[in-house]
């Protein structure tokens, strides 16, 4: 019996040694993932008893649950000692698609971020954001994290599909999911919402700034539910939107806020360790400080060397004509500058790449001009010659 | 109909369990009429016996058959849902409550009653049977769900009924064999019920460290598409042979030598001992085990010599995957003192393949135990 789900779960890697759940302790993770994971464990310690008795509860429960179904029915034929049914067609996509969200699932439960990890792609968030998505879009993981003194720290994290020929949006209509960091631009509560976006929407500002730079085209890239008919959709699944069961996105209602909330999605998220973590932020720091200090200067080459060749405006404005207008200003060289609500994230998608987002108070120390305030966004990238910026715009967010 | 609620009581199982020669007949009679489908009469027949031994359990027990038969299902129900509570350890009435709820499609249900004859009566071969049916359905149900696809109507699930009630506790020995086999109805076995047309999966050979399942011999199955090849394959004796059909018998009272040290009673025991071992050998695939229930003058037929025939089951009984295989009904019949046959219904289930034959073994007892000396099969 134990064979023919291995072979069925071939995928899985359920090691004998199970291990002990390995997830976030303290994470909340919705209820039927839960129990689903919870007998496919009792299955792999040979309870298969306990694992049959689970599921039918489950799906009692949820009986829209697809993968617990298959699962259920894969283990009652074993166990009647009836050959599996014969999937062909457009049935055997469908198995396989309840197969890869079973590998996806089981992969996060035997491997999950250590309670105090930082992810790679926020070192650092302002007080303005208390809470942030984070989207692991190669392990189909949606993280709900909440601004702790800084850092952030993991509260949920819950099954997502993403766009079904993958990852990293260019273009209109290419049914990816886009790389980068972004933040809810509104709420779509059900009533307005056709029935496949199930319970409620949460649109984010793609193409951001950056994207724009680089020619992507596309829009409508929401965080949004499921039509009711099922309790969640296969991992690759979207025209490029994030999708999570209506469960899920009526919890993460709760913390969203929108217009403010940022919400990252990454192709490369690494969890580091709270030192490594912190040694990225300070060399990131030193350079804003760096950058702050220099932009003071009435010598404009100190700022100038901060900016790449190939930089660009959120205007249109290459690198000579930007650098050529602020020290061309009434404020070069007259000026204070302070940076507020710094936070910084390392760019999703690049090998290098930091986005700074703050805000910047400009005090004239003449009469000259009025002070000024604004949110910016920096985008930074490192080569050879260290940090530099790529791309600087107004923030999006309020 | 009366029914009878207290606890069980030694007395009262000593009671259900001796009848007197009239009532016997009385009982039989109507489960003659029931297999005739002749349930009003059958009804009248045990109400009538009823009315004079109210608590003649058999007798509710085959009340509560006829009216599931006649389609009176909620009062069977009720019936059954008594007799189970009153014998909390019978399979039969916990079986055909499972019947019934399967027949109106509630199969979890089915499947919990199911469930609890068997950690009773692990060996029950109805309700092992049942189980099975019903794990198909309920996998099927489970299936429509998960592959969005529609759910046929009609899922071909059938399950037994059971038409005779001993009320005894014992679990899952040859009687119990015994009993489920009477249990069948008089016609000849009915079709096995059939998923929606599907053809099984070919199927990766599993790995040979994977532990079988421990507590119950539900089947399992097999990795070998070599055994799909002709019916039945997987005997090592197939055609014309001269053992004894079925339907011959020798007479029980054939002379026996008594001197032997073993009573005909004890010889009977011994041999169905003996095949029971042999099957389960056969089902857990410990290869040593199942060649060990053949003498050593075990003649193969086929054309294969004796280590031929050795080296074929080896590989065929020991390959990866999972066997089940049942003995049902077995009938022995002592030729001698030391030479026996015994004839039963065979089921074989393995992943890509199953069936049914008429088995017969031919038995020799060497130094006190009973191996197999010819191993003969005849189709249903």
């Amino acid at each position: 019996m134990r064979g023919r789900l291995c072979a069925l779960l071939s995928g899985l890697s359920l090691s004998m040694a199970a291990a002990a759940s390995a997830e976030t302790r303290d994470a909340f993770h919705s209820d039927p993932e839960v129990r689903l994971l919870d007998a496919l464990s009792q299955f792999n310690s040979g309870d298969y008893e306990d694992a049959l008795s689970d599921l039918s509860l489950l799906i009692e429960d949820q009986p829209d649950f697809r993968l617990a179904n298959i699962v259920y029915a894969d283990l009652l034929l074993a166990k009647a000692g009836r050959p599996l049914p014969q999937s062909d067609g457009p049935f055997s996509d469908k198995r396989s698609e309840l197969l890869e969200e079973a590998r996806v699932r089981w992969s996060h439960r035997l491997q999950s971020p250590a309670q105090d990890a930082i992810p790679s792609a926020v070192l650092t968030l302002a007080d303005r954001y208390e809470y942030v998505i984070v989207v692991d879009l190669v392990r189909n993981r949606l993280y709900l994290m909440r601004n702790d003194g800084g850092q952030p720290e993991i509260v949920a994290d819950f099954y997502a599909s993403i766009g079904v020929q993958g990852i990293g949006k260019q273009l209109e209509g290419d049914a990816k999911t886009p790389i980068g960091v972004y933040h809810v631009t509104e709420y779509k509560p059900d009533e307005e919402l056709p029935e496949l976006y199930g319970n409620g929407a949460f649109p984010v500002n793609y193409p951001n700034s950056l994207d724009r730079v680089f020619g992507r085209t596309g829009y409508g890239i929401w965080v949004h539910g499921v039509p009711r008919s099922t309790y969640n959709r296969a991992p690759r699944a979207s025209q490029g939107c994030v999708v999570v069961s209506n469960d899920d996105l009526e919890t993460l209602r709760d913390y969203i806020r929108p217009g403010i909330t940022p919400v990252v999605f990454s192709n490369d998220l690494e969890w580091l360790d709270p030192a490594e973590a912190a040694e990225r932020r300070n060399r990131l720091v030193k350079v804003i400080a760096q950058w702050r200090q220099d932009r003071e200067s009435a010598d404009p080459s100190r700022l100038a060397r901060h900016y790449a060749e190939d930089f660009v405006s959120s205007n249109g404005q290459e690198r000579r004509e930007y650098l050529a207008d602020i020290a061309d200003s009434p404020a070069a060289g007259n000026m204070k500058v302070r940076l507020e609500d710094i936070s910084i994230f390392g760019y999703p998608g690049y090998r290098e790449m930091a986005l700074i987002s703050f805000t910047q108070r400009v005090y004239s120390t003449t009469s000259k001009f009025q002070d000024s305030e604004s949110r910016r966004q920096q985008f930074w990238r490192k080569d050879d010659s260290g940090w530099q910026v790529i791309h600087e715009a107004e923030s999006p967010d309020r | 109909m009366r029914l009878d609620r207290r606890p069980v009581a030694i007395a009262a199982l000593a009671a259900a369990l001796v009848t007197l020669p009239v009532h016997a007949a009385s009982i039989s009679e109507a489960q003659t009429l029931i297999d005739k489908g002749l349930y009003k009469q059958a009804l009248q027949q045990i109400d009538t016996l009823l009315d004079a031994n109210p608590d003649n359990t058999q007798a509710k027990f085959l009340h509560a058959v006829a009216q599931a038969r006649m389609g009176q299902t909620n009062a069977a129900i009720e019936a059954f849902a008594a007799l189970a509570k009153a014998y909390p350890d019978a399979p039969e009435p916990a079986n055909n409550l499972a019947v019934l709820y399967a027949q109106q499609g509630d199969y979890e249900k089915a499947r919990r009653w199911l469930e609890s004859a068997m950690s009773t009566h692990p060996a029950y071969a109805t309700a092992h049977r049942n189980l099975g049916d019903v794990y198909t359905a309920l996998a099927a149900v489970a299936y429509s769900r998960a592959l969005e696809q529609e759910q046929s109507s009609d899922l071909g699930v059938d399950l037994e009924m059971v038409q005779s009630f001993s009320g005894s506790a014992d679990r899952g020995s040859a009687t119990a064999l015994a009993q489920s086999a009477r249990s069948q109805p008089a016609a000849p076995s009915q079709p096995r019920p059939v998923m929606p047309a599907r053809n099984p999966e070919p199927f990766e050979p599993a790995d040979t460290a994977d532990k079988p399942l421990a507590t119950r011999p539900a089947p399992a199955p097999a990795a070998t598409p070599a055994q799909t090849a002709t019916a039945p394959a997987s005997q090592p004796a197939a055609g014309p042979t001269t053992a004894p059909t079925p339907a011959q018998t020798v007479p029980a009272t054939a002379p026996v030598a008594q001197s032997a040290g073993q009573s005909p009673a004890e010889a009977r025991a011994a041999i169905l001992a003996a095949v029971e071992n042999w099957a389960r050998a056969w089902a857990s695939q410990d290869v040593e085990g199942y060649l060990n229930s053949y003498a050593d003058n075990f003649y193969p037929g086929d054309g294969l010599s004796l280590p031929q025939w050795k080296a074929q089951r080896r590989q065929r009984v020991g390959k990866p995957g999972d066997i089940a295989v049942r003995v049902v009904n077995p009938e022995v019949s002592l030729q001698a003192e030391d030479r026996a046959s015994v004839t039963f219904r065979q089921t074989y289930e393995s992943i890509n393949y199953s069936d049914q034959v008429s088995k017969t073994l031919t038995m020799q007892r060497n130094d006190g135990r009973w191996l197999i000396v010819r191993e003969t099969s005849q189709p249903l």
